[in-house]
């Protein structure tokens, strides 16, 4: 492993622990302190510490030691959790996890600590002096070289070594640290974006098996076939098997790239915190379905709307204690953040007892700014969507969590590049949930299988609304400027798609072939094709290199017959089509 | 590409365009495949054959004679050279495998003047083999500068 790895290695683990570390302290605050998590958390700075310095980074690791004094004289009675101890404890962690994000990127990044280290050093120095002398001088971090040499050594058991061999601080093994040995520990600038999954045993068990099964089917089905005798039930009956593992291993290898929603959550949870701390509001917190698991490219690419949702909340959502006790409601306000599976799918619900959305606030804001014009009747719920154009608020005066209106329509483009959903619904002075629906996996598809000019092409099923066979659709005009039809008592265009994909024209006439309709906000139109031969779930594969950016085309897979399919997307070229009209 | 200068020996993977021999440096060849079925991909250029599926995995194929405008021999063989482009596998696909040969660096020519129908940018060097006089292309380059993609105006011949 280069040393390159190595960091990688212990920034992953110190994400997790900073998130341990974030979790007691939330702990702490919903059910008072206790010597069991004062214990857990002086093991995660200590961890932390040794870890950091082991990977030189000696300014953390300088930082971290005395943060661990602080708990060192917690958890020893030495000082008294108070108020702001406590909020320090909340700002070390999130100083070092903005460090370690920034770390991915550049590995000789920094972070200004020098006001919450004098915090940390105040709190120190308030408490028994005698004992401040006794710790070694504050920031100093002195690691034997063998030790060092050992660790780097048997990296692949870092976490043991981290907690076994580095205990710098408690042995205080006092050897000089040579420049050498540092030196070869300097990493290249650069980081490699190499990211790790964690997986359970029993997943990863459950694929060697499979994979184990399948070579002894393999083994049985050789032998058959240098001995000829294949026509056997034996041999036969290996050949089904093996089907039958293939598709096992596929479906447990698809749930690798699967992880629980706990960790979101849980920034979710510490975002009310604060945002209601700064506000002065009595918030609690109600969390479901945390291990519910969704595909980890859908929960990177979804986790800052949701933060962002639930920032909203508390600013917008929760009234202010007076308000709230004016209108009999309960001095603390309650969100709730649930998370439902179903097969394909899943829900995340973040509901409030708030203020509820103020129609009538939203319309007037919007004809205001144009959004609207102030003729159009809108139903409620086109209402309601109205807060995710872009640059939207409603906000009398814009606070440091939200109110400039760049959330909303961030929100609603993260959920649509994800082929999400969201739906709002509110009522005044009783609350606002959110619901965003989510595929929870990118992997396979529904997709129709279409042939155009002599090529088979999938289309993803959620891009399609409708299918019509062309026989017995009334045709309104054919014009070498474009071809219409009549659907459902409106004139729809209807572009070849073969044309668009520049794969030339359909071998059917627009009389025959068939017509697949689909709806984006600019309109509809329908791209007319050959045939539709069937729909099936496909596997998605990523194009790699210079297939990457090829228009309309998201991905391939491959066909039922082992050859290899493009899967089309019809809303960009829609939209393209769209554009030039 | 100092490590192909110098006096020791390189391997080199030799095939055939057309009448034209050609070499490209073993290491960067990560397989050679008969002919696999090719499937044309929407919105590429027509040297870009398309893709074809190697054991699972989607690799696009180049046409070397298309490309750089070479007539193809009549006894083409059809085979595949996958390379690992940088960021993913592609193929090109060339009229024959000749041989592995090495070549004594010291015997390449690295500025050549010659008349040939690769563009010279693309050409690392001439070098003897034998009776063949073979040229060294930077496929990799190639590969990277290829744009596949049809321009808004072009269309499909």
């Amino acid at each position: 492993m280069k040393n390159q790895d190595f960091l990688i290695v212990f920034l992953d683990e110190a994400t997790e622990t900073l998130l341990h570390w974030e979790q007691i302290l939330m702990t702490f605050e919903k059910e008072g302190q206790s010597q069991e998590n004062l214990n857990t958390l002086f093991r995660c700075a200590h961890n932390l510490k040794g870890s950091s310095a082991s990977v030189d980074l000696k300014e953390m690791a300088k930082f971290i030691h005395r943060a661990e004094d602080v708990i060192t004289r917690l958890r020893d009675g030495k000082i008294v959790l108070s108020p702001s101890i406590f909020s320090a404890l909340f700002s070390v962690q999130s100083t070092l996890m903005s460090w370690v994000e920034k770390l991915r990127a550049d590995s000789d990044a920094q972070e200004d600590v020098a006001d919450l280290s004098a915090k940390l050093q105040d709190f120190l120095s308030n408490s028994n002096s005698l004992e401040t002398q006794q710790s070694p001088e504050n920031g100093e971090i002195i690691f034997d070289t063998e030790v060092l040499e050992r660790f780097k050594a048997e990296q692949s058991d870092i976490r043991c070594q981290n907690s076994k061999e580095l205990k710098i601080d408690d042995v205080k093994i006092k050897v000089d640290v040579q420049g050498e040995a540092l030196k070869s520990t300097t990493l290249t600038p650069k980081l490699s974006p190499d990211e790790t999954i964690r997986v359970s045993l029993r997943r990863l068990d459950a694929i060697i098996r499979y994979v184990g099964e399948l070579s002894v089917h393999h083994s049985i089905v050789h032998l058959a076939l240098e001995n000829g005798t294949l026509e056997t039930e034996f041999a036969r009956n290996s050949i089904n098997l093996t089907s039958k593992v293939i598709a096992d291993l596929q479906s447990e290898a698809m749930t690798l790239r699967m992880q629980p929603l706990e960790g979101v959550f849980q920034r979710m949870e510490r975002v009310v915190r604060d945002v209601s701390i700064a506000q002065s509001k009595d918030v609690r917190v109600v969390v479901r379905g945390s291990d519910v698991e969704l595909d980890k490219t859908v929960i990177d690419k979804i986790k800052d709307a949701l933060v962002h949702l639930l920032r909203n909340a508390v600013d917008h959502g929760i009234e202010s204690a007076e308000v709230r006790e004016r209108l009999n409601k309960s001095a603390a306000a309650t969100i709730t953040i649930e998370a439902t599976s179903t097969a394909a799918s899943v829900t995340i619900r973040i509901s409030d007892d708030g203020a509820g959305l103020n129609e009538e606030k939203i319309l007037k804001k919007a004809i205001e700014t144009g959004v609207v014009s102030p003729d159009v009747e809108l139903t409620r719920g086109q209402i309601h969507q109205l807060i995710f154009s872009p640059g939207f608020s409603t906000a009398d005066k814009i606070t440091d969590i939200s109110g400039r209106g760049v959330g909303l329509d961030v929100v609603n483009r993260a959920v649509r590049e994800l082929n999400g959903k969201i739906e709002i619904r509110t009522e005044l002075n009783a609350g606002t949930s959110f619901e965003i629906s989510l595929p929870s996996s990118l992997s396979i598809l529904e997709a129709v299988i279409v042939s155009v000019a002599d090529n088979i092409l999938a289309v993803p099923l959620q891009d399609i609304e409708e299918v019509l066979d062309l026989q017995k659709i009334e045709i309104l005009s054919t014009s070498q400027f474009g071809r219409t039809i009549d659907l459902h008592g409106q004139a729809l265009a209807v572009e070849s798609l073969g044309k668009h994909l520049r794969m030339g024209e359909p071998a059917a006439d627009l009389k025959e072939g068939m017509a697949l309709v689909t709806r984006m906000t600019g309109g509809a139109m329908a791209f007319h094709v050959d045939d539709i031969l069937g729909q099936q779930s496909i596997v998605v594969r990523k194009l790699e290199g210079k297939l990457e950016n090829i228009p309309g085309i998201s991905g391939g897979t491959i066909l039922a017959s082992g050859e290899p399919g493009m899967i089309v997307s019809l809303a960009p070229l829609a939209k393209l089509f769209f554009e030039r009209n | 590409m100092n490590e192909l200068e110098g006096a020791k020996k390189e391997s080199f993977l030799l095939f055939r365009l057309g009448t034209e021999n050609y070499a490209v440096h073993l290491l960067a060849v990560r397989e050679v495949t008969e002919f696999l079925p090719i499937k044309r991909v929407p919105n590429t250029v027509k040297s870009f054959l398309g893709v074809c599926n190697l054991r699972g995995q989607i690799i696009g194929v180049l046409d070397l004679c298309d490309r750089f405008e070479i007539q193809k021999s009549e006894s083409s063989q059809s085979v595949l050279i996958v390379f690992d482009a940088g960021v993913g596998c592609m193929a090109v696909l060339v009229d024959e495998i000749s041989s592995v040969t090495e070549i004594q660096m010291s015997d390449v020519e690295f500025q050549p003047n010659i008349v040939c129908s690769m563009p010279s940018n693309f050409i690392h060097g001439i070098a003897r083999t034998g009776d063949k006089l073979v040229t060294i292309i930077k496929l990799q380059e190639i590969l990277s500068h290829e744009e596949i993609v049809l321009t808004r105006n072009e269309v499909v011949a």
